[in-house]
C-alpha cells in the first residue's frame, strides 16, 4: 500500500507545445515527486516537466458521479 | 583549460594514469548498475522500483561511454585476465557484494554515486576532449541520481531508531572507502591527471569537492561525514583505488565476465 499522496505529472515536447498531462506519482515529497517523475517518464525528450499536489487542484467544474447514492442503494 | 585533442598528446605515464582511473570509473558504475538492478523489484514502493531501474540503464550506459573512451588508449589494462581474475576489476569495495538491504542502497546512491560524478565532473571541466565532448549528456543523467539518494537519505534519517542506527552504521562503512579513493597525498594516481590537464582539480582538491557535494544530503540529520576519517595506506593501490581485490561470489563474476553467455556461444 503506498503511504504517500498523489502528484499530478505534466510535461511539453518542445517550446510551442502546451503543458499536457502525462501521467502520476505516488510520493512522500516534492523530491520523490520529482525524481519519481523523472524516471517513470521519460519516454520523451520533454523540454519541461512539472509535478503537482493533486490537492492542490481547486475545483471549477465538479466531475459529476457516474452513479448516483440512490442508484448504488435503492 | 588547454584542449588535449587526443591521447597522443599526453605522455604514456599520464595516458596509463587515465587508463587506470577510466577502469576504476567504468567498473564502478558496471557495478553500480548491476547492485540498482538487483533492487528494482525490491524497493520500498513501486515508484522507487522504477528510478532503481532507470538508475541501473543510466549507470550500465555511463560504463560503456568510459569504456569507449579507455579503448582508445594503448594502455587500456583490460585483457583475458578479467574473465578469471578478480584483481583485474577495479569497482569500489562497497560493490563487492549484493546490497543486503535498502539503506545499503541509499548508502552507495548517496556516496558512490557522487564520488562517479564527481570525478566526471572534473573531467568535463578538464581539458581532455574525448571525455569532455561525452560528459554533457552523462552528467545531465546523474542529476536525478542525486535528487533521489538525498530525498531517501532524509527520509530514512527520520525514520525509527532501528532504521536510523543501520543507515549510520552503512554509511560510516561506505564512507571510509570513498575518501580512499582519493589516495594519499603522494603517489595519488590523480595529480598527474591535473597537472596534464585531464582533470580540473588535483587530489585534494577533488576530494573536498567530493565533501561539499554529499554533506548537503545529510544536513538536518543526527548523521555526520567525518571529513578527516584516519585511512591506513598499506594494501591500497593506485591503479585500482582501493584497498584489496573484489570479493565478488560467483554469481556476480560470472554475470560481469559475461561467462554465462560466452559458455551459450553468443559472446565472444
Amino acid at each position: 500500500m503506498a503511504i504517500g499522496v498523489l502528484y499530478e505529472v505534466l510535461a511539453r515536447k518542445t517550446r510551442h507545445d502546451s503543458l499536457e498531462h502525462i501521467g502520476t506519482v505516488n510520493a512522500t515529497s516534492p523530491e520523490f515527486a520529482r525524481v519519481y517523475a523523472r524516471v517513470t517518464y521519460d519516454e520523451e525528450n520533454w523540454v519541461e516537466m512539472v509535478v503537482v499536489l493533486r490537492e492542490a487542484f481547486i475545483p471549477v467544474i465538479e466531475l459529476e458521479p457516474l452513479v448516483t447514492e440512490e442508484e448504488v442503494r435503492p | 583549460m588547454t584542449e588535449i585533442t587526443n591521447s597522443e598528446d599526453l605522455s604514456a605515464e599520464v595516458r596509463q594514469s587515465l587508463a587506470n582511473w577510466l577502469m576504476a570509473m567504468s567498473d564502478t558504475k558496471h557495478l553500480l548498475g548491476l547492485r540498482y538492478a538487483e533492487w528494482c523489484t525490491g524497493a520500498p514502493e513501486l515508484e522507487a522500483d522504477i528510478a532503481a531501474s532507470a538508475m541501473a540503464q543510466f549507470e550500465l550506459g555511463h560504463a560503456r561511454v568510459l569504456r569507449g573512451v579507455l579503448g582508445d588508449l594503448p594502455e587500456d589494462p583490460r585483457d583475458e585476465t578479467r574473465d578469471t581474475d578478480m584483481g583485474a576489476w577495479f569497482s569500489a569495495a562497497a560493490l563487492d557484494r549484493p546490497f543486503a538491504d535498502w539503506t545499503e542502497l541509499v548508502a552507495s546512491n548517496a556516496l558512490v554515486d557522487a564520488l562517479l560524478t564527481v570525478n566526471l565532473q572534473s573531467a568535463k571541466d578538464g581539458g581532455y576532449r574525448p571525455l569532455t565532448q561525452r560528459l554533457r549528456k552523462v552528467l545531465a543523467e546523474e542529476e536525478y541520481h542525486a535528487v533521489h539518494a538525498g530525498a531517501w537519505i532524509q527520509r530514512l534519517a527520520a525514520g525509527p531508531e532501528a532504521t536510523v542506527v543501520r543507515l549510520r552504521a552503512v554509511v560510516d562503512a561506505v564512507w571510509g572507502g570513498c575518501l580512499a579513493w582519493f589516495g594519499p597525498e603522494t603517489g595519488n594516481g590523480l595529480d598527474e591527471l591535473y597537472d596534464a590537464g585531464v582533470l580540473a582539480d588535483d587530489a585534494a582538491g577533488l576530494r573536498q569537492r567530493y565533501i561539499d557535494t554529499v554533506a548537503p544530503a545529510f544536513e538536518g540529520t543526527s548523521l555526520r561525514l567525518a571529513p578527516h576519517a584516519e585511512t591506513d595506506w598499506d594494501g591500497w593501490s593506485a591503479a585500482s583505488r582501493r584497498h584489496g581485490i573484489p570479493a565478488f561470489n560467483e554469481r556476480c563474476f560470472a554475470m560481469v565476465t559475461g561467462a554465462t553467455t560466452r559458455a551459450m556461444g553468443v559472446r565472444d
